[in-house]
């Protein structure tokens, strides 16, 4: 019996078409060899162009039934990229270009990318927070 | 810091999450942990504040009066999102379970079918959940969460044929599974023409898969027919029809099939020197005659197969090695087929040999008596049976001698 891909992928079966298409855009990012994307790709398929798959699929997976999680104070919802679903094909698995390598590559920059201790905003919480455990 | 309503529901998320993995190790019998989403079931179940006491203490660890509140009786009162969770939730177990663990195998896929007739009722969420999914279903769309429950027939009976020919466990217990539909639509409350429709579909799944069970032994048989192969050989084929009709969980076409296919082995088996021969061949598939002779009795459907099932007991009741037991064969043999020519000849001369036997000896007025009333019975059975003018002969004889003796 085949793994139900809305459990396999951990995606919920209420997802529209573009929210299970950036997931498996993630997952196909993360997939380390041919094969396993084209299982990806298989099943993306089975779950975007074939609306009837999809509804059995769900039907065959733990409906979400849990309380809804609210959203934390600063917390807000990206807005969901807009898509056509018509006309869904593979390239829409492809990563977004990204702005560094529109810039080209004399433009990235030299030393390490920005983490949490290099954020300026970011290394001022943790600072503030650093200092007042050392208060207490 | 305060607790705030995110922190309320993440806590709930996880305490559900605890309670769906406790009850789902303890149905299975060591720890599993199911998907998330399945806390689902135990939320919705929490929310209707049904079963609370078993639910406090499922929290406290102990989640068997939890598990427990699920093997309703009935599902009339489940409301649908709840139906569409369990039903999940049992075929997850169903799935699980080893092969070895049969009937909480099978309890689990009735119990996860009986949701699913139950749920296919719900039609405004069914609809509703389509919807949900697709954002703007077609009705052929919708038709498949709607008909979800018949695709869930398709996929048992799917399984089951797959492993048919090789009589493997894992598909002998979808047929177990589609054998119970009946229970299944009384637990799901259908009515009595749902069920019908129901069964219709299980009914043809099982002839299907009881027939793709028989197939190979059917085509060996046949290889075997054109080759000329001695009736031992052809026998010893025809015993695998004893394991397919284990598989098909006992179905009348492999006992219809056993009794079509042994009638002509055994008259060649019986003509031959020997005869004792039939023994072994029939004994593997005598439960199969036994349980097609009480079909016969108790269902006129079965009636057909009266005179063949009959004829083919003979040969066994024949091979009894007392005259008791060959009689008491014989008897049942006739309870099935009262008409059949050759039980009632066969019988007939069995109680002539009785009435010369309760003759042996010096007469008493029991014993002609006794003698009197069974060759009467000989006679009734099968007027021409030679044997009976020999026991008349003695019987006067032993009048005579006992009217000269005074007894």
């Amino acid at each position: 019996m085949r793994e139900n891909p809305f459990e396999k992928f951990d995606i919920d079966p209420r997802s529209s078409t573009a929210q299970i298409t950036a997931r498996f855009r993630e997952l196909v990012q993360d997939a380390r060899t041919e094969d396993a994307k084209a299982v990806l790709r298989a099943a993306w398929e089975e779950l975007t162009l074939h609306p009837r798959d999809r509804l059995r699929a769900a039907m065959a997976t733990f409906p979400e039934t849990r309380e809804e999680i609210p959203l934390g104070v600063d917390a807000v919802l990206p807005k969901a990229v807009p898509l056509a679903t018509h006309d869904l094909d593979l390239t829409d698995l492809l990563a977004p270009p990204t702005v560094l390598s529109a810039l080209g590559a004399a433009s990235a920059p030299t030393d390490a990318p920005e983490t949490l201790m290099t954020d300026a905003v970011l290394s001022a919480v943790l600072g503030a927070r650093l200092t007042d455990s050392g208060k207490r | 810091m305060t607790w705030s309503p995110r922190d309320e529901a993440l806590f709930w998320r996880v305490n559900d999450e605890e309670v769906v993995n406790r009850m789902a190790s303890l149905h299975v019998g060591r720890p599993v942990a199911l998907h998330p989403r399945a806390a689902g079931m135990v939320a919705l179940m929490r929310r209707a504040g049904t079963a609370k006491d078993a639910m406090e203490i499922a929290w406290r660890g102990n989640a068997d009066p939890l598990l427990r509140t699920l093997f309703e009786d009935r599902l009339v009162a489940v409301p649908p999102a709840e139906l569409h969770a369990r039903a999940i939730y049992f075929e997850t177990i169903a799935r699980m379970l080893p092969v070895t663990e049969e009937s909480r195998a099978v309890e689990a896929w009735v119990r996860s079918l009986a949701a699913w007739l139950a749920l296919q009722k719900e039609r405004s969420y069914l609809t509703a959940f389509a919807a949900d999914v697709l954002e703007k279903p077609t009705l052929e769309d919708t038709r498949v969460a709607v008909d979800h429950a018949w695709s869930v027939i398709a996929q048992l009976s799917e399984e089951a044929h797959a492993g048919a020919s090789t009589f493997d466990r894992e598909a002998r217990l979808r047929v177990l599974v589609l054998r119970a539909a009946p229970r299944a639509c009384e637990i799901a409350g259908l009515s009595a023409k749902e069920a019908m429709s129901v069964m219709s579909r299980t009914e043809a799944a099982l002839s299907d898969v009881t027939d793709e069970a028989l197939r190979p032994i059917a085509d060996a048989m046949e290889t075997a027919e054109a080759r000329n192969a001695p009736p031992e050989e052809r026998g010893r084929i025809l015993h695998r029809v004893a394991a397919a009709w284990y598989f098909s969980a006992f179905d009348p076409i492999a006992e219809q099939f056993a009794v079509d296919r042994a009638t002509p082995i055994a008259w060649e088996i019986y003509r031959a020197p020997g005869n004792q021969k039939n023994r072994a061949f029939l004994e593997p598939m005598m439960p199969l005659y036994d349980s097609l002779a009480r079909r016969i009795a108790s269902d006129p459907l079965h009636f057909a197969y009266a005179a063949r099932c009959a004829e083919i007991m003979l040969f066994y009741a024949e091979l009894e090695s007392t005259l008791e037991a060959q009689i008491r064969g014989v008897e049942q043999i006739l309870k099935i087929c009262p008409t059949h020519s050759n039980g009632r000849l066969v019988l007939s001369q069995y109680l002539c040999t009785k009435a010369l036997r309760v003759l042996t000896g010096i007469p008493t007025s029991a014993n002609i008596a006794e003698a009197t009333a069974i060759v009467d019975r000989a006679e009734k059975l099968h007027p021409e049976t030679k044997q009976i003018a020999t026991v008349k002969a003695r019987l006067d004889e032993a009048k005579g001698l006992g009217k000269f003796i005074g007894r």
